[in-house]
């Protein structure tokens, strides 16, 4: 018999190989190629940076050319947004959070893994558009109509624009979609987060003791659910809107530019809070540990980060005060971007307070807290001063803009995410950094920061607008971009110290030992490296820092159930971790988590095959087959995924559990995949929340009287009739009707008759099916096509929308129903079908939704 | 000098012996107009209360730290408690500067964009071009491009779009800005107090050349302008001169005409959306390439053989044209004051 250690090093131990390597999913693995790969970026969006730095140094320099520094501004913003800052503080939250929880993995670390992949090959393929001279020009906010096929059109079809040899905006197709990729990747990171918090703390962890950096993760993860579709939505459109010539965004066939900016903008300013939440949760957990005592306002911070959670999704026309929209509703928009400062700001003095009262040890992780305070608070304060929408009218899109978020987004995130990497980097290799390499690298970048960005402000007030790759020499405005320059050059010093000081630890680094500084929390209380399996035993949690506040964190043995330990020792070889309660984190089962696997991989090689139809790459018409190649690998992965170990006798559930220990949770409330499905629906939900204002929104910036002969007034525009009620009617109210054997065969498993499950999802099957095949009656009879005019556009989305989720719904429930058949599910392994009928609920209630929309309103107002 | 003093005063903060030798003219803190005055006005205020926070927050801050090092109880009392911490710093001292702060942006933008009550003395239309500014006075029948004569002292209404992409209307020193938006009327009014030249570029990303894509705002006497105007009525005519003629020939034959009209030579009247700026009284202009070199022969004449020297990416083509030909073109475009 082997020990326990032994054993569950076998059981977590990684796959060898490259093949192996390729195939792990285990979250340290993760979390550390979301950090390696995204610091990649970070350099390369760095160059990008000094050279625009260099051409903008003096005046009319012609280093970088215009239409590569177009590319390069654009490259810049969306690199260090999409491609640094929110993979690699999510793969910091992959890589830590399961480790200050105490838990061994996360709740879904296949998923986890295809994660990883999507957003690796997303951001290759956007460098790969750079590199080959096809990158995004129209910047990382990418307004149509510029953006549009119009003026920015598709390499495949230049020839015909007349641009001659001026070939811009070939990579606006690229962008879109690793856009849209690297959402899909951090959507899919975010509801492994929230999970893993809501189901994978240690028992006595309540919500009111999980680590600051924990809560800013998981009110991170939640913003990202809600605020990433926005953008995927009108990405998605625009992409519609350049490949088949529909008309959400052009203005002459009944469209909106203005859509965009809405949609795109309900994403982009909570996404500054969603790089800045994450980093303020690393401050928070460097400033405790440098200050030697628990964070002053611990619950006041918690509650602080909600609640700029939620007011950020309240902002967002901030960015549009310019494009004429009446004083009163900019003065809404306008008090509520002030009052985020309230929460900011109490953040803040919580971090001021700690240090007071604490006994206060000053290391390079410290000095980069406190130039956060310095410099954010800065940007804070220009912050306030933007939100007023006069002053704005000035300052909008000019460069002191570029200095007040430069200001806000290297206090709030740059300098935090350096705190964490010294703070942390010795626990995940082992090693220590130089203390003196360190100083050097806060000093560089600190001064490069503020030399580099506060001359801007004034650069603001004398007239240089942003996105410009050169300016005149009467503007006077040389000056203070070649001091810009220098500053930015410090900074690249800074940042290139860090890199020296970090190949130096890997070479001849100190061990980091345990616990380095006397850490709080759980992630100190194992070895650096911590070993895969994490934590031997799992620890109980009675406090907010366990290292400081209790005796132990082992579980005495007296007081804890026996089954507890036997779990943990992986008997026979698999992987396991507590499943505890939500709120209070009582124990409550045990999760088995899978094996490694390839498959993520190539899952995301199937996705990455659907969304490779929309690049201009061969042919219009040879890149459209891409999709039903893409989506048959999909759909051959996602039942491989799904298909349950063999054999998978009923007696399989009952056999690990040994007498008295916890069960093993399949199924129900308490499951995590229960909870993934929720929020996938709540993404879904989002999607369609989208989809239903961009309807509305068009149709009330529909002109009700003839402006031209392109733009036909009313909604529906004149010459297409109200829409039928008939046929949608008897589509919906089959699938109305599908909900009845779906929720029938739900009830019935779950009570153990296995039979009727089957039929019921038949049943459900066969309603789909014949609502589909209204559907198409009704689709195939309309007369109009979706690319004449917005509205035609907008009511074709929508209905594919709901077509394409009955047709998902058919594609799941067919091999369950094999899996039915053959009698796998029972009354405590049913969470597949479960899961399914939720969705199902979904999709039902979002034809509703659509039903009322599109087919409801038109007919009465 | 004290309206530089004040100008640069952020600046002098951190960089006072770097700026010494910098003094550049203009910019939307040395205001020439009401709507860039009051916001002025509003930006300082702004700029003391912000000043005051950050000194104080920065305070706190370096003495926290100082007591931190000096502390050897790692839980000794606080200078003051945290609740009282908290509610006076983080939330009473905050929401009254907010109020002030919101208060006086929404009078101040009130007062800023409210029409004036007499009758526009001037509407002009102002439609964004991917790289250029055409200038329309609807009610006096003129149309021109890049340079924008207003009367000064007198509330002129811009009406503002596009007939490519959004773009973005900006002179600093006279009023904020507004974007111009296909399908989409804005309006924005703006007012020069003196008789001056005012700078101007587009400041919404709009292609490969937003970068210099300029404009002028001429601010001149009431008399002076209603001559202007007058001047500007008045149709072109088919030139006398010989070789001004062979110009105009050339103005044909290498196919200018395709895209800028000349009132009273092209027919018919060029219509909004041209695709080219409107070259009726060319000569009489200060500058070329939408407000970016001087309007003189050599300059011209190289515009013309090659614009994209200049301004890589604009829609007008390089013209390959014998000498003798450019000469005369240059010289007939030259001659329509």
């Amino acid at each position: 018999m082997s020990t326990p250690t032994e054993r569950l090093t076998e059981a977590w131990k990684r796959p060898p190989g490259f093949v192996g390597w390729m195939s792990a999913t285990n979250h340290r693995a993760v979390g550390v190629r979301y950090i390696a790969t995204s610091l990649v970026f970070f350099v390369l969006a760095g160059i990008l940076a000094l050279l625009m730095r260099i051409q903008l140094a003096q005046p009319g320099l012609d280093i970088v050319p215009a239409e590569a520094f177009n590319q390069f501004f654009t490259m810049h913003g969306a690199v260090m947004m999409f491609l640094f800052a929110i993979p690699f503080l999510e793969g910091l939250g992959i890589y830590f959070v399961p480790l200050m929880i105490g838990a061994r993995d996360m709740a879904f670390p296949r998923l986890n893994a295809f994660g990883y992949w999507i957003y690796a090959i997303g951001g290759t393929i956007l460098f790969l558009a750079f590199f080959s001279g096809r990158g995004p020009d129209a910047g990382w906010f990418n307004y149509p109509p510029l953006s549009g096929a119009g003026y920015s059109p598709s390499a495949t079809d230049v020839s015909m624009t007349g641009l001659g040899e001026f070939q811009v905006g070939r990579g606006i197709d690229f962008y879109l979609i690793a856009v849209t990729m690297l959402e899909v990747a951090a959507l899919v990171a975010a509801v492994e987060l929230i999970v893993t918090m809501f189901k994978f703390r240690a028992p006595g962890m309540s919500l009111n003791r999980m680590p600051l950096f924990c809560w800013s993760s998981l009110v991170t993860a939640f913003m990202i659910i809600i605020a990433m579709p926005a953008l995927m939505t009108v990405s998605v459109m625009l992409e519609l809107d350049r490949k088949f010539g529909t008309t959400f965004f052009d203005h002459a066939a009944g469209g909106s530019a203005l859509l965009w900016q809405h949609l795109f903008w309900f994403f982009g300013h909570p996404d500054v809070y969603i790089m800045l939440l994450p980093a303020f949760g690393a401050v928070s957990t460097v400033i405790a540990v440098a200050a030697a005592r628990p964070m002053s306002g611990y619950l006041l911070v918690a509650m602080a980060t909600v609640a700029i959670g939620i007011l950020s999704f309240g902002l967002w026309v901030h960015h549009m005060y310019a494009v004429g929209i009446a004083l009163m509703g900019l003065s809404f928009f306008a008090a509520a971007s002030m009052m985020i400062t309230i929460p900011s700001g109490i953040t803040i003095f919580a971090w001021i307070s700690t240090i007071w009262r604490g006994t206060l040890k000053i290391n390079t992780a410290f000095l980069f807290c406190a130039g956060t305070i310095v410099v954010f608070v800065l940007g804070g304060i220009t912050g306030v001063m933007v939100a007023s929408p006069v002053f704005d009218w000035q300052v909008h899109d000019t460069y002191f803009v570029v200095a007040h978020f430069h200001y806000v987004i290297i206090g709030g995130v740059i300098l935090p995410i350096f705190a964490g990497l010294y703070h942390w980097l010795p626990k995940i290799t082992g090693k220590l950094l130089s203390e003196s390499l360190g100083r050097l690298c806060f000093w560089l970048t600190f001064i490069g920061a503020n030399v580099t960005f506060f001359p801007m402000h004034q650069l603001g007030f004398d007239g240089m607008p942003r996105r410009v790759y050169t300016y005149l020499p009467e503007q006077g405005l040389g000056d203070l971009n070649f001091i810009a320059t220098v500053g930015a050059f410090m900074m690249g010093a800074g940042a290139l110290v860090f890199f020296v000081d970090a190949a130096r630890m890997f070479w001849k680094g100190k061990p980091a030992g345990l616990d380095p500084w006397n850490g709080g929390t759980l992630e100190w209380a194992i070895p650096s490296p911590p070993p895969d399996y994490n934590f031997a035993t799992i620890p109980i949690v009675r406090s907010r820092y366990p290292l400081w506040q209790q005796e132990s964190t082992e579980p005495a043995a007296d007081r804890v159930p026996e089954g507890w330990r036997s779990f943990s020792d992986s008997l026979n070889g698999e992987r396991t971790t507590y499943q505890t309660t939500l709120l209070e984190a009582k124990p409550e089962g045990r999760a088995f988590l899978p094996a490694p696997t390839l498959l993520p991989f190539w899952m995301a090689v199937a996705v990455t095959v659907i969304f490779a139809a929309f690049l201009p790459l061969v042919g219009f018409d040879t890149e459209l087959i891409l999709i039903p190649v893409g989506l048959i690998l999909l759909y051959i992965c996602a039942i491989i995924w799904n298909w349950p170990e063999e054999p998978f006798a009923r007696s399989e559930v009952t056999d690990r559990e040994s007498p008295g220990s916890l069960p093993h949770i399949t199924t129900g409330r308490f499951s995590t995949i229960w909870w993934g499905m929720i929020w996938l629906i709540v993404i879904e939900a989002v999607v369609l929340g989208c989809l239903t204002f961009a309807y509305f929104y068009l149709r009330i910036s529909v002109p009700s009287w003839p402006v031209d002969d392109a733009v036909l007034p009313g909604w529906p525009p004149e010459g297409i009739p109200d829409p039928p009620l008939m046929l949608p009617a008897i589509a919906g109210g089959l699938m109305l009707l599908s909900v009845v054997p779906i929720w029938w065969g739900v009830r019935s498993v779950s009570q153990g008759n296995r039979s009727m499950l089957f039929y019921s999802l038949l049943g459900g099957i066969g309603l789909a099916i014949g609502s589909l095949i209204v559907s198409t009656i009704h689709y195939t009879d309309r007369p109009f096509i979706w690319t004449e005019n917005a509205y035609t556009s907008i009511v074709t989305t929508l209905g594919g929308f709901h077509v394409l989720h009955v047709a998902a719904l058919i594609l799941i429930a067919v091999p369950m129903t094999l899996l039915a058949w053959r009698g796998y599910y029972d009354e405590k392994r049913f969470i597949g079908v479960q899961a399914l009928s939720m969705y199902w609920y979904f999709v039902v209630a979002a034809w509703v939704v659509y039903f009322v929309t599109v087919y409801i309103t038109p007919n009465m107002f | 000098m004290q309206v530089g003093w004040k100008r640069h005063f952020p600046i002098f903060l951190v960089l006072l012996l770097t700026l010494a030798g910098c003094s550049t003219d203009g910019g939307a803190l040395d205001p020439r107009g009401p709507g860039a005055a009051e916001t002025a006005t509003h930006w300082w205020l702004m700029f003391w209360l912000g000043l005051a926070v950050y000194i104080v927050v920065m305070g706190l801050l370096l003495y926290a730290i100082m007591r931190g090092r000096r502390n050897a109880d790692p839980d000794s009392n606080p200078p003051i408690s945290d609740r009282a911490f908290f509610t006076v710093g983080g939330l009473v001292i905050p929401i009254l500067i907010l109020a002030l702060v919101l208060g006086d942006s929404i009078r101040t933008g009130q007062s800023v964009i409210e029409p004036p009550e007499d009758e526009a003395a001037v509407t002009i239309e102002v439609i964004g071009h991917m790289f250029w500014w055409e200038v329309r006075y609807p009610d006096l029948d003129v149309v021109t491009a890049n340079e924008i004569p207003i009367p000064v002292g007198v509330p002129v209404e811009l009406r503002l779009t596009s007939a490519d992409v959004i773009h973005s209307f900006w002179v600093p020193e006279l009023a904020g800005k507004r974007d111009l938006n296909p399908g989409k009327e804005n309006v924005l009014w703006i007012e020069a107090d003196e008789e001056d030249i005012y700078w101007g570029q587009c400041a919404e990303f709009c292609g490969v050349q937003h970068a210099l894509m300029g404009k002028l705002v001429i601010a001149q006497s009431e008399d002076e302008f209603d001559q202007w105007i007058a001047d500007r009525q008045e149709p072109a005519s088919e030139p006398d001169d010989e070789f001004l003629r062979a110009g105009m020939d050339v103005y044909f034959d290498a196919g200018c005409a395709m895209c800028h009209g000349i009132d009273g030579i092209t027919e018919p009247d060029p219509a909004a959306g041209a695709p080219g700026p409107d070259l009726t009284h060319f000569g009489s202009r200060l500058t070329i390439a939408s407000a970016i070199e001087d309007n003189n022969y050599g300059n011209l004449a190289a515009w013309i053989v090659d614009p994209h020297q200049l301004k890589p990416g604009v829609r007008m083509p390089p013209t390959e044209l014998d000498p003798d030909d450019l000469d005369a073109l240059v010289e007939f475009l030259l001659s329509l004051e």
